[in-house]
């Protein structure tokens, strides 16, 4: 209508997305920075909660109540244990992140959606930035851990191209429920509890192996953050690399998904205007 | 001959839905399932505005115009018709939405430049400039929750005029804001108009229609009743004011309905023959009322010497009594009337009770205000009266009523007021004529002094009929 007519193939989407990265950038930078602006502690905040929560469920899962399943390699040192759920952690904090507040994404800005030609395809990129970047404070931090209790792996340097695709599969699924929370406002409410559920069903505090009741292991595997956190332990802890085919595959899909909700937002947005 | 804006058959249908999803649903499911009720908000708008050209889109509230920019700027879809906007656009169409509280007019200059389609070193390249214009140095590191709201609009009007959009759309953008930046704003309008862009402006100032833009769009309920050259458009919108006769007597004749004016524009400017015909003594006028967050307007009457009116006989006694629901207590209000000229828009009389001195309470819950003006000496004619509520310094309004009335004088002394006049005539011949003089003078104020006041000390004339003088300039003028 007023722009161009759209380049919706994979490569138009990229450089519509990179022609707006100056303001991308500054957004992300804005919620890092303005969350916690007129704070003492300013965007430590982003890193103490996390570290919060790892000390209070290393303390519960493994002191007070200790997990019937010991993950493999884990010998019962509290360090190590606290490792092995931090990695499933912050996996799973960029996917809870991303996609948590999604549906509200496109609804909480009424101005944006009105007011002004806004490229409210980025808000979904901004979303998924801060929640690699929240990923990547906690990461310095597991780092520092692992060199300390553990040893480095070599193997740690394929986090890019695992965290990637996860990255990307956020993206689409926040596009995708950022369209759908407009017209769908009991989105919002629901997508929280089935966050809630998916960290349980996802092998953040135990461990992937055959201890788990067959049912419920199929269940878990059937959720897309499992692999995902599967891998960073082996990368980072194990010094296994992923599995190449799996990977590829993985990106693909990823990729797929990603553009599909890319498409799907473009398809909705029209409509934004007359429900927001 | 390039078109910046090309619009064919565009309507725009509000759909009203029962639930968000339902929108959902007729997005993504084949066919054309309807799933909603409809309000029509534009119907088969046509018109193209060349490059370079400045367009004014007048129309009462709830005309239309913000969901014809809205629909002009991308940021609602149209349900049926076509629209090209060829080249860049900055819409203006809520000054400083997207602004950041929390942040500092630098950064949220660079964000908000950003958003309006510029890159962060574009945005550096005219910042210098930015900042010049929107003359607040001194505080654009601080956070912009600690601005005024005036600082507030005056950067973010700076950002949008640097954005070098080619077309510019602003939506009453202009209408809050002290009288100079006003004026500066009309004149970057000005300049950017004379560099070749195009700019769209929905304007409630007659001032702004007629001395900025070359062609006006007026819209009544959705449908274009003129568009035309922004000179008669806007005199003919502001005389009628949108006016749908609320009361029209028996007899009235419905030979004045706005449709039929602006074909009619030949006879435009023939002044006061014209205006009479134009005014039928029983029409009554809707009033127009600007309420916003802070104050809504509950009751409006117009009250003559025989009650509720919006037609006068020149020197009757106006009563306006307006009744106010204030949201948040306002310590330092002003209110204030103004009569305007519907041919200029030029105020024939403005005054507000603090320039009376009179003390203004903090005002609060419901407010009547009342203006009680003993006699209005306006000639025949529309006249828009109007009544404000604003901050201390007039700056911010709070809300305000605009009300056509018009006014019928028997006589043939024209013009737009009406003076008290002191005739006459003598003849001087003899050398006597010093004593006569004074003699004649005292006679003279003594018998002009209105029956209603008849213990006027000689000097003061109050209400004088003047018959005799009226017979004699009858006789000059025919």
């Amino acid at each position: 209508m007023t722009s161009l007519p759209l380049a919706n193939t994979p490569i138009g989407v990229a450089r519509r997305l990179a022609g707006r990265w100056d303001l991308t950038q500054d957004l992300i930078y804005r919620e890092l920075v303005g969350r916690y602006r007129g704070s003492i502690l300013g965007i430590f905040w982003s890193l103490i909660q996390p570290l919060f929560l790892l000390a209070i469920y290393t303390v519960v899962f493994g002191k007070i109540m200790p997990i019937r399943i010991k993950p493999e390699g884990v010998d019962g040192s509290i360090a190590d244990f606290a490792i092995f759920l931090f990695c499933g952690m912050i996996t799973w904090n960029l996917v809870s992140e991303s996609i948590g507040s999604a549906c509200n994404l496109v609804v909480n800005r009424p101005t944006f959606v009105k007011k002004v030609v806004f490229p409210l395809e980025i808000l979904a990129v901004v979303q998924v930035g801060v929640a690699l970047v929240h990923f990547f404070f906690a990461f310095v931090i597991l780092f520092a851990a692992i060199a300390i209790f553990q040893e480095l792996h070599l193997t740690t340097l394929w986090l890019p191209v695992i965290i990637a695709p996860l990255a990307i599969l956020c993206l689409g699924l926040t596009w995708m429920l950022a369209a759908l929370g407009v017209f769908l406002r009991d989105l919002g409410e629901s997508i929280g509890i089935v966050l809630m559920a998916g960290m349980f069903v996802a092998p953040v505090f135990y461990p992937l192996d055959g201890n788990l009741p067959a049912l419920f292991k199929a269940l878990v595997l059937c959720n897309p953050a499992t692999w995902f956190i599967v891998q960073m332990r082996h990368i980072l802890t194990d010094g296994m690399s992923p599995p190449l085919l799996s990977l590829a595959f993985l990106w693909a899909v990823s990729l797929l998904i990603a553009w599909g909700g890319f498409l799907f937002f473009e398809r909705a947005r029209p409509g934004f205007g007359d429900v927001t | 001959m390039t078109l910046a804006v090309d619009v064919k058959g565009l309507t725009k249908a509000y759909p009203l839905y029962h639930k968000p999803v339902h929108r959902l649903l007729e997005l993504v499911l084949p066919g054309k399932r309807k799933f909603h009720e409809e309000f029509w908000a534009l119907r088969g708008i046509d018109f193209e505005v060349e490059r370079g050209e400045c367009v004014g889109i007048v129309g009462k509230n709830g005309s239309g115009k913000s969901t014809l920019l809205q629909i002009l700027a991308g940021t609602l879809a149209p349900t049926q018709g076509r629209v090209d906007v060829h080249g860049k656009v900055a819409a203006l169409l809520e000054l400083g939405a997207g602004f950041d509280p929390e942040f500092t007019g630098r950064e949220n200059v660079f964000n908000y430049g950003m958003t309006l389609g510029m890159s962060r070193r574009e945005v550096e390249e005219r910042f210098d400039r930015i900042l010049e214009f929107s003359e607040i140095e001194d505080f654009i590191e601080q956070p912009v929750k600690t601005y005024s709201s005036g600082m507030f609009m005056r950067l973010a009007f700076s950002v949008a005029i640097h954005v070098d959009p080619e077309v510019i759309i602003v939506d009453e953008a202009l209408s809050v804001g002290d009288f100079k930046f006003q004026q500066k704003c009309l004149d970057r309008f000005h300049d950017l108009k004379a560099e070749g862009r195009t700019i769209l402006v929905v304007s409630h100032s007659i001032g702004v229609i007629q001395n900025y833009c070359d062609r006006a769009l007026w819209l009544r309920r959705g449908e274009a009743v003129a568009y035309d050259n922004a000179e008669l458009v806007a005199r003919y919108y502001f005389n009628d004011f949108d006016a749908i006769p609320v009361a029209v007597e028996p007899g009235a004749g419905g030979d004045t309905t706005p449709d039929e004016k602006p074909g009619d524009l030949s006879s435009s400017a023939e002044g006061d023959a014209r205006d009479a015909d134009l005014v039928p003594r029983s029409e009554g006028f809707q009033a127009e009322l600007e309420d916003s967050e802070i104050a809504r307007t509950l009751r409006f009457v117009v009250e003559g010497p025989r009650g509720p009116t919006t037609s006068f006989t020149t020197n009757d006694p106006v009563i306006v009594i307006w009744d106010v629901e204030l949201e948040k207590p306002l310590p330092a209000a002003n209110y204030g009337i103004c009569f305007e000229s519907t041919e200029s828009g030029r105020p024939l009389f403005a005054t507000s009770a603090r320039n009376d001195g009179v003390t203004v309470p903090t005002l609060e819950g419901h407010v009547r205000f009342r203006f009680s003006l003993p006699r209005v000496s306006l000639l025949r004619g529309r006249y828009l009266l109007r009544v404000t509520v604003t901050n201390e310094r007039g700056i911010t309004m709070y809300a305000r009523v605009n009300q056509v009335v018009s006014f019928d004088h028997p006589g043939l002394d024209w013009g737009i007021v009406r003076l008290d006049v002191d005739y006459n005539a003598q003849c001087i011949g003899d050398a006597e004529s010093a004593d006569v003089h004074a003699e004649l003078s005292n006679a003279t104020r003594t018998s002009a002094a209105a029956p209603s006041a008849p213990n006027a000390s000689a000097g003061t004339t109050t209400n004088p009929r003047f018959d005799t003088a009226r017979e004699s300039s009858r006789e000059n003028s025919t």
